[in-house]
Formats: C-alpha cells, structure tokens, sequence
C-alpha cells in the first residue's frame, strides 16, 4: 500500500513538472539527486566532473520529461540518462579507466586471517573498509555493484540503465562481487599484518 | 584453502550503511536556474517590428522578383494582368549593393538577437 502511494505521488510529481512546474521538478531533483550522483561518481571517479554529470543529466530529463511515459520507473529512465551522460563526457575527456581489480587479484593471497579480523571489526570500521576496497574496483564494477545492492535495481533495470545484455549483467555482477571481496580480504589481510 | 566471505545479505546491508554521496549544497540551484533558463530560450518570440523588417527586406522583394522576374514564367501575362510598378525606393542599382544591404540587415538583427538574450540573462542573474 505504502508502495503503491508513493508511486502515486511520484506520477503526479513528474505529471506537474510535465507542465512546467518548477517547484515539482525540485522535488524530483530531492528525491534522486543523491543516487545520481552516487552513480556519475563512480564513473567520473572525480567530485567537480560527478557533479556537471548529475546536473547535465536532470537538465536533459527535464528538457525531455514528455518522452517519458511511465514504461519503467522514472529512476530507471533518470539513471539510464546519467550513464549515458557520463560516458559520453569520459569519452570526450578520453579518460582511460584501468581496471586495477585484475591487478589486485594477482596480489592476494589465497588464505588469510581476514574472515575472523572482519568479525572484530566496528561497523564504522567495516563501511570504511567497504568503501576503500569499492573505490578499488573499476568503474563498471562500481556502478553494477551500486546499482543492485546499493539502489536495490533489478538485474532487467541494470540492463536498462546500461544497455548492457541481460547474461552480460549477471556474469558482471558476479565477477565485480568476487573482486569487491577479495580487495576487501586483501585490505583485511594488510591491516592484520600490521598488527602482528 | 579458505575464502573470505560474505553473504548477499550481508553485503547489501554494508553498502547501504555506507550510503549514497551527496552533491554540494548549491545542486538545485544550478539545475532550477539552467531549466528556467531553457525555458525562456525555448519561449523566446521574435518581435512584432522584426517580422515587419524581416518581411520588407526579404519576403517582399523575393515575391516582387517571383512576380516579374524574366527567370520565373508563371503566366500572369497571359492573364493581361499589368505588373505593379513597385519600388523599394532605396536606390538600389545592383544586385550587389541588395545583397549588401540584406547581410548589414541580417548582422543587425543578429545584434539585437544577441542583447535579448543577454538582457534575459542578466535579468535572471538578478533575481537570483
């Protein structure tokens, strides 16, 4: 029920800034800016370019709100505008993204302590060490990571968003899943060797 | 051989403890004011007095040209319709002192173009 007011609520939102409602169309900006920019980080892997990106790619939604029918969800559409947005201001940038993950991996060991130091670990600790081994992976990594388990989107929404195909996803998922854990059991092994 | 790991559950909860990065305060802003910039591009209307121009300068010598151009047989003077002596008055004795004097029109109607625009924005920047 709760779900089904809120997507109510959205749809009079978007229908308001259709007619031009500026007021409405802050609202929208609220409620998505945050997962926006989340997104165009993890590909610009730089705050000042992230920002431009998220801007660009509500600027471009609301130019183009009239197309949006309501065929998917309007984060799915927001966010698919932010991808493309970002990867064309890469491409223009002709940043290279290396992806130090197959770096990493050659680097880990196959057994330590980790698994028991992670337990120890505060929570605090636990998210800085999540953060640090995510900032580790590539972009691709992060932003399918980001997308499923941060922002909770569908396998079939990511395809959306990334235009990538549907087994494409699922294979990347898991690989950028195996590769967050062992950056993170390799943080952990580190930060053990340093305290023995 | 032991692996580190983590179940879906787990990771899920660690990510959304970590949360979403916030943008700079002035976010909105920026993308309200861009929109609303649009917005008055989008609305803007070339004045009355400009078409008015538009028209004496171009239209109406195209037309006139059209009409009693030797290029250009459209059978009027089989309909013993008598061509109407029109003058732009302007003492235009060549083809190239017209066009000369389209492009000084067009160039001038692209500066007042420009101070629209500009006055639009320094408008804005005033109200914000």
């Amino acid at each position: 029920m709760k779900e089904y007011n809120e997507q109510y609520a959205m749809e009079l939102i978007i229908a308001k800034v259709k007619a031009g409602d500026m007021a409405a169309f802050n609202v929208l900006i609220d409620e998505y800016k945050a997962m926006a920019f989340t997104l165009a980080l993890k590909l610009m892997k730089n705050r000042e370019d992230a920002e431009e990106v998220a801007q660009d790619a509500f600027l471009k939604a609301y130019k183009n709100i009239k197309q949006f029918e309501g065929n998917s969800k309007f984060s799915t559409w927001l966010y698919t505008i932010v991808y493309n947005t970002a990867l064309t201001r890469l491409r223009k940038k002709k940043i290279q993204t290396s992806d130090i993950s197959h770096h990493r991996e050659e680097l880990l060991s196959s057994y330590s302590e980790s698994g028991k130091e992670w337990h120890r670990l505060q929570k605090v600790e636990r998210s800085g060490y999540i953060k640090q081994a995510l900032d580790l992976l590539s972009s691709e990594d992060q932003v399918v990571i980001t997308l499923f388990y941060l922002n909770e989107n569908s396998i079939q929404e990511i395809c959306e968003i990334t235009g990538w195909e549907l087994s494409n996803v699922k294979v990347r998922l898991h690989r950028s899943r195996k590769r967050l854990l062992k950056v993170l059991e390799q943080l952990l092994d580190t930060e053990v060797r340093s305290l023995l | 051989m032991k692996e580190f790991n983590l179940s879906d559950k787990e990771l899920k909860a660690l990510l959304q403890e970590e949360g979403l990065e916030e943008p700079s305060l002035s976010f909105n802003r920026i993308i309200l004011e861009k929109a609303q910039l649009s917005q008055k591009v989008a609305a803007f209307t070339i004045p009355i007095w400009g078409k008015v121009i538009f028209a004496l300068l171009v239209v109406s010598p195209l037309i006139y040209l059209l009409i009693t151009g030797n290029g250009l047989n459209l059978g009027m003077d089989q309909l013993n319709i008598k061509a109407p002596d029109l003058s732009l008055n302007v003492d235009l004795s060549s083809t190239y002192q017209y066009i000369s004097l389209l492009t000084i029109a067009t160039i001038w109607l692209a500066v007042l173009f420009n101070k629209a625009l500009n006055q639009q924005k320094q408008g804005k920047v005033k109200n914000s």
